[in-house]
Formats: structure tokens, sequence, C-alpha cells
């Protein structure tokens, strides 16, 4: 199979990645649980954008509308037998742009807890609950709540293992790399960006070393990066991986690395003159990458080590991006590398998954694609990487989506 | 001879192709990361309108609406509507402007307003949530040691801190 060949799968799954890009935030919410004995406490965090799906009654406030929506979608039973909640649910400080409320209910029937939760579901389909439930002094155990599956029960008696916490934290690497369009985009550029196998497998070799590097030292607060500057950063990733595509067929490297250059000066300009966007210094850092990524740009193929060196770089910065899901869904000491190591190989999975899909898939369509349209075909999908990267690297920057 | 030149001008038409293409692809998408993506909150139905991407939501207008209804004797019309949200409009216009100019910073008067507003509002918070009226000094405390919590704060300058200003020792 010749690399063009793939071109064809690409542009399909590109527009289904592309369709998709308008729901990249997906909806998703957060539960911490302490259960000692019969006492039951959560505290539920939410993007406020989400609690704005929720319909008002007689102009009620947002934090009102949750804590109805809150008290009204979350059961706890133990032993068959319905938990009361006590009071009402309670808003607690929150970060930028989140809502979190406290409930209490008091389990007095022993047996196994169940827990209920309906909240958002009805609301958007997609909606993901992400539930840390600790019992006593036990470790913690994570729980994955769906529209489809939105109940769980507690064992009371079996205490979480190192394995169990791994085994949890896979599946939520996998299923955050999955739902990560721009993750997903960036893996789509790399495969039409290598021709041959074995440069994708160092192009995927060093996207790993990066973000696994980068997804520890965020998680064990080594360092902590701008969340804003990160997200836009991926975005610049996908955008400069297409550019780089367009220099390699065109064999036009340095005249794209000048374009490349200028767009970002004129950029940097207005964001200097109207005080907007990302700041001088990070966009000097984004032309400097720009033009030592796309300088050396001849031919079809980069030279491996380059390669390597290349998605090191890139890794490290979606891994902040990993990173940042990570702390969304909360880790606690005891328990942090255990966690970490299952995220991250989850990462992996996901990652190896969607690159052996493609792959797989282009290679079972291969023999249904004519010659003359080839060329085409890989421009087109290079566009509208190029467009979904950028989408996101200017809608980023300027706080827009 | 004459096919290699024909494969060579052959070879620039397809490359220029490849570059106004990528260049259509990234033109679409600074658009749409400039314009955000509409379809996004445009389909929100808790929105009415947006004003610099920032939204008016359906209960400000509802709320606006009651006000304006308060002092009206007869059932709203369509043009009383449209009229409230036009004012809405123009105050987040404005507000925008007060933002953007520094005002909430720089202006002690609207600083304090908005400080006594937000400290009212925990206050009548914390009541609801507990359900009693007492304790809001204590929920108050509570609020701003979480929020101390979250956030980073660097105290720098620790000789310049502790100087005595001369304008203070007077």
């Amino acid at each position: 199979m010749t690399p063009l060949l793939r071109h064809w799968i690409l542009m399909l799954m590109l527009f289904a990645t592309a369709t998709g890009a308008l729901a990249h935030n997906p909806s998703q919410s957060f539960s911490h649980w302490t259960i000692n004995n019969g006492d039951v406490q959560l505290t539920f965090s939410v993007k406020t954008r989400e609690v704005t799906r929720l319909q008002p009654v007689d102009s009620e406030s947002l934090n009102a509308r949750l804590m109805r929506h809150l008290d009204e979608s979350i059961d706890v039973s133990s032993g068959n037998i319905i938990c009361p909640q006590i009071d009402k649910s309670v808003p607690l400080a929150s970060a930028q742009g989140y809502m979190r409320l406290e409930l209490n209910f008091q389990c007095s029937t022993p047996g196994h807890l169940t827990i209920q939760i309906d909240s958002f579901f009805n609301l958007a389909e997609s909606h993901i609950h992400y539930a840390n439930i600790r019992k006593g002094n036990k470790l913690s155990q994570q729980y994955l709540f769906t529209h489809e599956n939105r109940s769980h029960t507690i064992l009371s008696d079996v205490e979480k293992s190192a394995g169990n916490i791994v085994r949890n934290y896979i599946a939520l690497g996998t299923e955050h790399i999955f739902g990560g369009l721009d993750h997903i985009a960036f893996l789509l550029a790399l495969v039409l960006v290598c021709g041959r196998k074995r440069d994708l497998l160092w192009a995927i070799t060093g996207f790993t070393l990066g973000h696994s590097l980068t997804l520890a030292f965020a998680s064990l607060g080594w360092v902590a990066p701008d969340m804003s500057l990160v997200e836009a950063a991926i975005g610049f990733t996908i955008a400069l991986v297409a550019v780089e595509k367009v220099a390699a067929t065109t064999d036009q490297g340095k005249r794209l690395t000048m374009a490349t250059a200028v767009a970002l000066i004129i950029m940097l300009m207005v964001n200097q003159r109207w005080n907007i966007g990302l700041s001088g210094v990070s966009l000097i850092g984004f032309i400097l990458l720009g033009i030592s990524y796309l300088w050396p740009t001849k031919g079809e193929s980069q030279s491996q080590p380059f390669r390597l060196f290349i998605t090191t770089v890139f890794g490290l910065i979606h891994g902040f991006g990993f990173a940042g899901a990570l702390g969304d869904f909360g880790l606690s000491g005891d328990q942090l590398l255990w966690s970490l190591l299952g995220f991250n190989l989850g990462i992996e999975l996901g990652q190896l998954a969607i690159v052996l899909l493609l792959w797989v898939v282009s290679t079972w369509l291969s023999g249904w694609l004519s010659s003359d349209n080839r060329r085409g075909l890989s421009d087109w999908s290079t566009a509208a990487l190029c467009g979904l990267g950028l989408y996101w690297f200017i809608g980023r920057s300027y706080g827009v989506i | 001879m004459k096919t290699q030149g024909r494969a060579n001008s052959q070879t620039m038409l397809l490359n220029r192709r490849s570059i106004l293409r990528l260049l259509l692809g990234a033109s679409l998408g600074v658009i749409l990361g400039l314009t955000g993506t509409p379809f996004s909150q445009m389909d929100d139905p808790s929105i009415v309108a947006m004003v610099n991407h920032q939204p008016i939501t359906q209960v400000s207008f509802d709320k606006a609406l009651t006000l304006f209804s308060a002092d009206k004797r007869n059932m709203l019309t369509a043009a009383d509507r449209q009229l409230v949200l036009n004012r809405l409009i123009d105050e987040e216009l404005l507000l925008q402007q007060a933002l953007n100019q520094g005002l909430l910073r720089e202006n002690l008067d609207v600083r304090q307003r908005v400080l006594k507003t937000l400290l009212s509002a925990i206050a009548g918070q914390s009541a609801i949530g507990v359900g009693m009226n007492g304790g809001s000094s204590k929920a108050l405390g509570n609020f701003i040691q979480q929020q101390r919590q979250m956030a980073t704060i660097v105290q720098l300058n620790p000789e310049q801190r502790n100087s005595i200003h001369p304008e203070v020792s007077k």
C-alpha cells in the first residue's frame, strides 16, 4: 500500500472528527464521595456551561438550578433501602468556570451501597460522570457513569488493590483519548505525514515518550502549566504537522516556513497592540517552534532521529493536556502513582488502537482507491487538518471556544 | 524534452493546488476560530443573545422582563420584549467596555460596590444552603479559605513590603 492510499480513509475519518469538533468540550461532571459507616458525603462539580442546560424555574439562579437538579437526580441506597438525603445540597467555592455542591446522605441499613446518578444524562446523551469513592481508610475506587450505565454497586467488604486502581484508570485513560478529538486529529496528522510504517513507529514512540513525561510531571505537581496555553499549543501542533505534509509534498518547506512565521508575527503584533490573546513570549515560542520544525522539511520524509525528537516535543505539549484531564478527575496521594500508571497505560492503549485501526482499515480499503484522486484527497485531508488545528489554536488563544 | 517539460508544469500545477487547498483550510480554521463555533452556543435554549461571545441568558432576560412589566399596566408586546433585549445588549456592551478599561480594578467606588454585592450574595447563599440565618460570617470565612487554597498567591519583594512608606509614616 502506498502512503497516498491511506488518504481516502483519513479524509473520511477527518470529516467525522471535524463534525465532532463542534462538541470538542465533552459534557462531563465529577464527584468525590466519602463513606464513613452510614454517612455518605459527596461533592459534585460540573462546568457552569453544563448547568445552563438546565431549564430554570421562576428565574432561579444557576446555583439553585443545579441544587434542584442534583437533589432530584442522585440516589443512594443501602441494602435496597433508599438512604435519605440530609438537608438540601450546599454550594461550595469552585474553580473559575465550574460549580461545586455538597450533598449528604444517611444510610442506616447495612448492605451493599448502590449509587444512582441520573444528572445531565437526559440533557446530553454523551454526558460522562466520573465518581471517585473512598470508603473509610481504604483506597479510593473509581466509577464511570454513562447514559446507559447510571448505577453502580459499591462493594463494602472488598479493599481496592493497586491492580484494581490501575485497571480503573486504564479505562479512564482510554476513554479520555477516544473523547479527546484534538489528540485523535494529531494522531491522524502523524499517520498522514509518516509515509512508511517505520517512520510512524518513530513518531508514535516520540509522542509517547513526550506525553508520558509531562503527564507525570504535571500530575506530581512538579510543573504547573498554563492550561489555556497548552490547549492552544495542541491545536498549533496539529496545524504544524499538516503544513509539514504539504511542505514535504510540494518541496516548498522554506516558503511555508516564512508564511507561518509571518502569520504568527502578525498575530503577535495584533495581540500586543490590543493586549489580547497569548502573551508575546508564548507567540515567540510558537514562531521558533514553527521555524525549527518546518525549515528542514525536504522531500517526503524527515530523518528518523529528527522525527523522534520533534514528536517528543509535541508529546510534551499533549501530555499537559492529558494531565489536565487527570486533574479534573482528581487524585489523592495514596494512589497517585498507580493511577498515573493506569491513566498513561490507558492513553497508550487508546492511541495504539486508533493508529492500528486506521492502518488496518486503510489497508483493507486500499483496493477501492483510484490513483487519479489520491493527490487531491491528500491535499484536502491535510487542508482540513490544518483548518481544525488552527480553529483550536486561534479559538483557544482568544478564549472564543 | 517536451514530455519532461509537460511533467514539470503538471507537478508545478499540482503543487500550487496543494498550497491553495492548504491556505483554504487554514483560512477556514482561522475564521471559525475567531468567530467561535456559533453552532455550539446558538443552539443552547437557555441563551437568548450573544454579545461579543458573552451570553445573555434566558434567566436574566426573564428578570428584566419582570421588572419591565411591573412598570407597565398592559400586557407585554413583542416590541416590548425586543426593547428589553436591546437594553440588555446595550448594558452588556457598556459593561464589557468598562471591564476592558479596567474600571473594576481601578475605580475604588465600583470595586467597593462589587465586593459588597459579592459578600452579600455569599452570606445569602450560605443562609439558604444551611437553612438558617446566622453563621454567615463563618460561611464567608470558609469561602475565602477555600478560594485561598485554590488560588496561586505569590508574595514578592519582602524588603519593600516591610519598609515603612514615608507617606504612611506621616
